[in-house]
């Protein structure tokens, strides 16, 4: 299994990480919905709900 | 993708760094869905708005996909996108993200 060098994981590689489910607890989110779909403010909720930070939402046109 | 919403990705990202910054797509027509997760990872593929050249490598998700579900408790994901759901052709979509992360 290759690793690369200065690897800051020495027991996993690279590939393991990437595959990694990501979390969103803790991150910050940018909730960027659409007016005929899913808007901004539902995507801000299921982040939050989810224990993320929301640092902007918003909701396009894209008519 | 609009290029005010380009700007503002771009200064958040500036701001607060790409390690944490997610984005998170609520856009229903897979194509507009493809080219705003390119343009938050490769850039703006029509070179209009500011992230035109800007490689942020910003991860992206749409709010249909298993990622994002399965970590909202299953009543609250129900009642806040069950509706959307079952509006749209939510396996187009989701193609249509992981051909954007290159995932297939």
């Amino acid at each position: 299994m290759h690793r690369p060098e200065g690897f800051p994981f020495p027991n996993i590689c690279a590939e393991e990480v990437k595959n990694k489910a990501m979390d969103l607890k803790g991150k910050k989110v940018i909730a960027l919905g659409d007016r005929d779909s899913v808007p901004g403010e539902v995507i801000a909720a299921v982040a939050e709900a989810a224990g993320a930070e929301v640092v902007a939402q918003r909701t396009e046109c894209f008519v | 993708m609009d290029p005010d919403n380009q700007g503002l990705i771009k200064q958040l990202a500036d701001e607060l760094g790409t390690e944490d910054l997610i984005v998170i797509l609520g856009a229903a027509d897979a194509e507009a869905v493809e080219v705003a997760a390119e343009t938050v990872r490769e850039g703006d593929p029509a070179y209009v708005g500011p992230l035109a050249g800007v490689q942020l490598g910003l991860q992206v998700f749409h709010i249909f996909e298993d990622s994002i579900k399965e970590q909202v408790e299953g009543s609250i994901y129900d009642e806040q996108v069950g509706f959307f759901e079952l509006s749209f052709d939510t396996e187009a979509i989701n193609e249509a993200m992981r051909r954007a992360r290159g995932e297939s």
